[in-house]
């Protein structure tokens, strides 16, 4: 019986289903395609802000972590740090003992070997205090955490880094051999733990206790030189303003006077913020901001109100039309009611319609694409967050159910008997209740055209600006060990030998990668009001400026003529220069370089070059010396000027010469054009998705402006024809049918222009170089929105201009 | 003026061809006032649109003021048309969305007259229709015969040598019908040639002269005599 019922029921929506889609095949179409954009768009960007906005909030007490960063200030150079000096933690952790958990992370890359000769680079190697297990419990797969970081070369790995090392085998009490120089240390596998998810601001794949430091490197105990993560637990009821007063303190009263010059400020940052709020340096990987997902959510809420327009203008519209020809043929009544009835099932209808077919779209998409594209959750680890699932899916059907009820009750307080009296009322708002609709769509669109032309404009600003230094032929060797920067020299003489290569120079620092840049003291000792500054500093070879193309402003180039050259001799850029004012040139200098132990290098500066940005665009070119760097510590590229041509061939060439310098380890070879744009990485991923999802709703919305056309040839096609029998031209008719769009693209202008003006002004502030996005981009936007009117409309002019008047002006 | 010779008009569908038009001649010299009657589907709505340019002739030539019009592209079709037809239909056919003075005003905008010829002509058509207190009216404000007085109006504006219409007075009493008759003898008393649609003798007799239509072929061409008693309106 009851079967029966639900089978009759079912039935009856399905033939009224098909009933709309054959009457209606466009207006459906339009629909369940602009709902189905719509609501996959608008998912994968709330998903997206739920994503990023659930970093690391998965871990027990969550709220009590925070992570002990440090602000400095030398000499008017402020400087916000990631990291903590690593002796801190010891005299805090005297003074607060009880009252809160602290843990180390020293991140420390090298090359791990497991079988003979197989060496691998690995970037997310730390060392840990074992109090670490305590802040971050992790989930074991093998093993025990009980005393796993405990003593010295014990080591935690991964779970795919143990499938990449072992294979199939338990590596439980296995080894791993960590190459440090002359030395080969062995860590002994005593846990496997699940890899890091992706929502945490984490990244390491081994965890390697830290009294192995003790052992093999003594001198990381140091107040400068390396930094750690340090993180904090504390207690629920802990007062987290007086823990850091004691903190502040502990830091006065202990660091090294060296140290506190530097005017260290101690801030505890919440665990749970890090990831949308910290830009400092030395993070573990980049993190995104607020504004950043917040215009995401926004982008989505857009595409699925313009695709939620759409389906209210083409549903309105199409219902007042079957209401009137009710209302014409004089047989109201029930005939309306029942009519009424029939919308609001066809309504909801098509939404379920499109509902469903999004989230079948999405299970499909997610993983090969969506996943990729916003970095984060596969489908299944969404499924199993069920709450967020159950959430999302709450949400949509809410939304869309409202969506579903407007049309009805729009048409409802429509009124057939206007529609044969020809109401005067009727043509004074006519319509304006779906113009202000439609300029809403176009207002959203223009906005977001021009914010997407703003980002790839500002990106392929950043990336194509002349950095005041060649580097489309430059490629980078980076030094993989003590053997490689030792014996640098006759690399350079091997690959001399290669005919393509204009030019080789060592370096200590890579162009445009900013991180690579150690800060060191700098004095004047002619001018004793610029004691002891703390500026980037470049240790190069002769051969430095000339393979970069770097242009001297006065002085001289360094010289292998001038034997002194290697240890007394300075160049520095003209903002350094301007920094100092006067002739600087001959001047007397000092520089203090850390080899270990403090080396003071005195010279004169002998020349001066044109500022080039060896830092990004985000930032003003700062001070920089320039020094011919003999100690072997801080050689640590080989940079190679090639040939235009083939890169593919010239680096198998370069790769060879280097797999007989060094058979240990592979090259590590760095292009200085990828260096660079990856500084710019967030602004490329936030172009492309920006990029995407602009495209995807001013396709919605062409699709509304092509329905609505549709629509409106319907209602204008007699008056068109009239308009002919007057004398009007394909030119006129073109201008009457655009005509409909003038105010709706004005508003469009007046309210997004100004938006984007403000908003635009606001983001370029972010960039000491900044594109000029002017007037013209304004008119692009304008013109890109009146293309994509023009071609929604297409056919329907057509179909205006070649009307035959006599057919739609027969007297019945 | 216009000379229609052998004019065909046919519709083809698969395997017919229906005739709706068949061997028209017909000479209407500049001035006349041609009245053609017929019953309904006879082909007087298809031959007015012949005439007016609307339409193409499936075969036959039409010399319009001594032009080959069945040779010319649509484009000089329609600009022969705007310059020198008016158009009057039985359902005014006047635009819903524009008032009363922007629907007189719309054909001088497509002539490409400009603003203060364009006013001046406009009034002076609102002053001559008694109009003027109505100009800012919206068409659905208006009784049949006033909407008709406008399309008349709009018709007439741009002066062309031609007025065509079908039916005028089809939705009208005979009152409303009467003054409109009025206005059309007087427009060809000044000059201008008008062909008209009717079923009713009475209008026929404002006429000089009377087509008769039947199945697409004309049955009887005559001369309104002169000595019949008009209708004193
Ligand atoms: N597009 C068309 N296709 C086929 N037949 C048509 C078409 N237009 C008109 N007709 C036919 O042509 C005939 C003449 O129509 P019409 O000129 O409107 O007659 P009248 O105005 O004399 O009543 C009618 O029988 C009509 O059905
Ligand atoms: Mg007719």
């Amino acid at each position: 019986m009851k079967v029966n019922l639900n089978r009759g029921l079912w039935n009856h929506s399905l033939k009224i289903a098909i009933r709309i889609f054959r009457q209606n095949p466009i207006f459906s179409g339009i629909n369940v395609i602009g709902l189905v954009l719509g609501i996959i768009s608008f998912s994968v960007l709330l998903l997206y802000y739920v994503q990023e906005t659930s970093y690391d909030d998965h871990f027990p007490n969550a709220e009590n972590i925070y992570r002990i960063t440090i602000n400095s200030t030398e000499d008017g150079s402020y400087q916000e740090s990631a990291r903590s000096p690593i002796p801190f933690l010891d005299f805090y952790h005297e003074a607060v003992g009880s009252e809160l958990v602290l843990a180390r992370m020293i991140p420390w890359p090298g090359y791990l070997k497991y079988q003979a000769n197989q060496k691998s680079k690995e970037n997310q190697f730390v060392f840990a205090d074992p109090e670490i297990l305590d802040i971050f419990p992790m989930e074991v797969r093998q093993g025990s955490l009980e005393n796993s970081l405990q003593a010295p070369f014990q080591l935690i790995i991964t779970q795919s880094k143990a499938l990449q090392y072992f294979g199939e085998q338990n590596p439980i009490g296995q080894t791993l051999s960590f190459d440090e120089g002359s030395d080969e240390l062995s860590f002994t596998v005593t846990a496997v733990i699940e890899d890091n998810p992706f929502n945490t601001h984490l990244d390491f794949d081994f965890i390697a206790s830290i009294k192995s430091l003790d052992q093999f490197a003594p001198w990381y105990y140091s107040w400068f030189y390396p930094t750690a993560f340090l993180y904090a637990r504390l207690e629920p009821e802990a007062n987290l303003s007086s823990l850091e007063k004691v903190a502040q303190d502990v830091l006065n009263t202990n660091a090294k006077p060296g140290y506190l010059d530097s005017n260290p400020e101690i801030v505890f940052q919440p665990l749970t913020d890090i990831h949308l709020q910290s830009n400092r340096q030395g993070e573990w990987k980049p993190n995104n901001t607020q504004i950043n997902i917040n215009l995401f959510l926004l982008l989505g809420m857009f595409i699925l109100l313009i695709a939620i327009i759409n389906y209210v203008n083409l549903t309105t519209a199409n219902n007042q039309k079957r209401m009137k020809e009710i209302g014409l043929k004089k047989t109201m009544g029930s005939k309306r009611d029942q009519l009424i009835q029939q919308f609001f099932v066809e309504s909801w209808l098509i939404i379920a319609i499109s509902f469903v077919l999004s989230v079948l779209i999405l299970l499909i998409i997610w993983d090969p694409l969506i996943s990729k594209l916003i970095d984060g959750n596969t489908i299944s680890e969404l499924l199993v967050n069920y709450q967020l699932t159950i959430w999302v899916l709450l949400g949509l059907i809410v939304t869309s159910g409202l969506a579903g009820f407007y049309p009805t009750l729009v048409t409802i307080k429509f009124n057939p008997i206007d529609a044969i009296k020809n109401n005067i009322g009727k043509y004074m708002n006519k319509g304006i209740q779906r113009k202000t609709l439609v300029s809403t769509q176009f207002s959203i669109s223009m906005i977001l055209i021009l914010i997407t032309m703003l980002l790839i404009q500002q990106y392929h600003y950043l990336t194509s600006k002349n950095p005041g230094f060649s580097k489309d032929y430059h490629v980078a060797i980076k030094m993989a060990d003590d053997h490689d920067i030792q014996h640098v020299k006759e690399l350079k003489a091997q690959l001399s030998q290669l005919s393509f290569i204009q030019n080789t120079a060592a370096s200590s620092a890579i162009l445009g990668l900013s991180e690579s840049f150690h800060g060191f003291d700098v004095k004047f000792p002619d001018r004793p009001n610029f004691q002891g500054i703390e500026w980037p500093t470049l240790g190069v070879d002769e051969d430095f400026l000339k393979t970069f193309d770097i242009k001297l402003a006065s002085g001289r180039d360094f010289s292998k003529d001038y034997i002194t050259d290697q240890s007394e001799a300075f160049i520095i850029n003209r903002s350094a220069a301007d920094h100092l004012g006067g002739e600087l040139l001959g001047e007397n200098i000092e520089l203090s370089i850390y080899t270990g132990k403090r080396e003071i290098r005195k010279g004169k500066i002998i020349g001066i070059v044109e500022d080039f940005h060896f830092k990004s665009f985000y930032q003003s070119v700062d001070p920089l010396v320039i020094y011919i760097n003999q100690h072997p510590n801080f050689t640590d590229f080989l940079n190679i000027k090639l040939s235009p041509g083939s890169m593919a061939d010239q680096i198998e060439a370069i790769e060879s010469v280097y797999k007989a310098f060094n058979t240990d380890k592979p090259m590590e070879l760095l292009f200085i054009n990828d260096e660079i744009a990856s500084t710019y990485q967030r602004e490329l991923a936030s172009g492309k998705i920006m990029l995407l999802f602009t495209v995807l709703s001013i396709f919605v919305a062409a699709l509304g402006a092509f329905g609505l056309a549709t629509h409106s040839f319907r209602r204008r096609s007699k008056e068109m024809g009239i308009r002919k029998v007057l004398g009007a031209s394909s030119g006129n008719i073109t201008l009457e049918v655009l005509k409909e769009y003038l105010i709706i693209v004005s508003i469009a202008c007046i309210s997004a222009w100004p938006l984007v003006y403000y908003l635009s002004s606001k983001w370029l502030d972010n960039f000491a170089y900044a594109t000029d996005f002017g007037f013209v981009n304004y008119l692009i936007g304008l013109l890109i929105l009146i293309l994509v009117i023009v071609i929604s409309n297409l056919h329907q002019l057509i179909r205006s201009i070649k009307l035959n008047p006599v057919e739609y002006l027969k007297d019945e | 003026m216009i000379q229609l010779n052998n004019i065909d008009k046919y519709y083809s569908s698969k395997f017919t061809r229906t005739f709706v038009l068949k061997g028209i001649k017909l000479e209407i010299k500049s001035g006349e006032f041609v009245t053609i009657m017929g019953p309904s589907g006879a082909g007087k709505s298809t031959l007015l649109n012949i005439i007016g340019l609307l339409d193409q002739p499936s075969a036959g030539e039409y010399l319009f003021m001594e032009e080959p019009v069945h040779h010319f592209k649509e484009r000089k079709r329609s600009e022969l048309h705007k310059h020198h037809i008016g158009f009057v239909f039985q359902a005014y056919h006047l635009i819903d969305e524009l008032t009363v003075y922007e629907n007189i005003e719309t054909p001088l905008l497509y002539k490409g007259i400009k603003g203060k010829q364009r006013k001046a002509m406009v009034a002076e058509i609102l002053d001559r229709f008694n109009i003027v207190a109505k100009k800012d009216l919206f068409p659905e404000q208006l009784s049949g015969g006033q909407q008709q007085l406008v399309g008349v109006a709009r018709a007439i504006v741009g002066q062309p040598k031609l007025l065509l219409a079908d039916e005028p007075t089809g939705n009208l009493h005979s009152k409303q019908g009467q003054v409109i008759m009025e206005l059309f003898k007087e427009l060809n008393a000044e000059g201008m040639t008008i062909i008209q649609v009717t079923h009713s003798d009475e209008n026929a007799q404002y006429g000089s002269r009377i087509v008769q239509l039947v199945d697409g072929m004309i049955r009887s061409d005559q001369a309104v005599l002169p000595a019949h008693p008009k209708h004193e309106g």
